[in-house]
């Protein structure tokens, strides 16, 4: 399943937990979605450098396992972003829950 | 790895350099990521290359994705002659003040011709001299937030259309053809300068993209 526009939201919010590299970020988005949201992870990063473009997320190089990796973390523009989204789906949500709930 | 770099070459089509190279650089982060994964989770060496590409999903749809946001090669281009172009006309004091003062001797000019009772001359070089006000003043003054920057567009594009209409009147329609092969470097410009302005943060735009 791949709800086209939710890529952003989705990393917003496992960045909101926690800075993250590109492969993490992937792999949570799975986990957390019991593998129902699978995207194609070529994807994940032009996002990235959207969300980056638009100041939500930063970037920094960081090291895990001797390897420097290339993390990402949320801005306070970014936390705004995620609860406007949040709320927005929440709204989206309800109504389609009532439309489908009646028929 | 072959498979890893026909995805890479598929997916950095058409980006500028220094945007294929970060998105290598990121991608086969990613991929050898995926693929250590794989091989702990006890995946053989060669299928777990292929469980890696394979979660990339199409270069081509990845490829679409970057234009949308990296700088392409023809935008990197633009950047860099409009950087050198700047950096000429403000190096060059004879230019710069040959520039500065164009405007103002058209202007005077036409004053001129105009106390002539010349009219259609005079009007010509009003056009002339508003013309390269608008397109060759502004760098020098200080427009560095998006706020003046936005406005000194809307007034450029104002006066170029202006200008066009004053200058082929009820004909516009007819030299339509003529106009858009003179404006095309123009709209081209302008129109790579747009996706620039969209695709870099404010923070790293080079003074040119203001204007």
């Amino acid at each position: 399943m791949n709800l086209k526009g939710t890529l952003p939201t989705l990393i917003l919010e496992v960045l909101a937990e926690e800075s993250s590299h590109g492969y993490r970020i992937a792999q949570k988005i799975k986990q957390s979605s019991d593998g129902l949201l699978d995207f194609k992870e070529g994807t994940l990063y032009p996002a990235l450098h959207k969300l980056e473009n638009e100041g939500s997320v930063e970037s920094f190089e960081g090291v895990e396992s001797g390897r420097t990796r290339r993390y990402y973390r949320i801005t306070p523009a970014g936390l705004k972003v995620l609860r406007d989204d949040r709320a927005e789906w929440q709204q989206l949500s309800r109504a389609v829950s009532m439309i489908l709930g009646e028929a | 790895m072959a498979t890893l770099d026909s995805w890479l070459n598929q997916a950095v089509r058409h980006l500028s350099k220094e945007s294929a190279d970060t998105v290598r650089c990121e991608i086969q982060e990613h991929y050898e990521a995926a693929r250590l994964d794989a091989l702990n989770s006890g995946i053989e060496p060669q299928q777990a290359d292929s469980v890696a590409v394979q979660a990339l999903g199409d270069p081509c749809v990845a490829n679409r994705q970057y234009r949308k946001v990296l700088l392409t090669s023809s935008e990197a281009k633009v950047l860099r002659q409009s950087n050198a172009e700047s950096r000429m006309i403000c190096s060059n004091k004879w230019l710069k003040w040959t520039l500065l003062s164009a405007p103002g001797t058209l202007l005077l000019l036409s004053v001129i011709f105009l106390a002539m009772h010349q009219i259609v001359l005079a009007r010509a070089l009003i056009l002339f001299g508003v013309l390269m006000a608008t397109f060759f003043v502004p760098p020098f003054f200080p427009i560095y937030s998006t706020v003046r920057g936005r406005v000194y567009r809307v007034i450029k594009w104002t006066v170029l259309i202006g200008g066009v209409l004053m200058l082929f009147g009820k004909d516009g329609w007819n030299w339509a053809w003529l106009n858009s092969c003179c404006l095309y470097p123009v709209f081209y410009m302008e129109w790579k300068r747009m996706l620039i302005r969209r695709k870099l943060p404010v923070k790293q735009w080079p003074r040119q993209l203001y204007l």
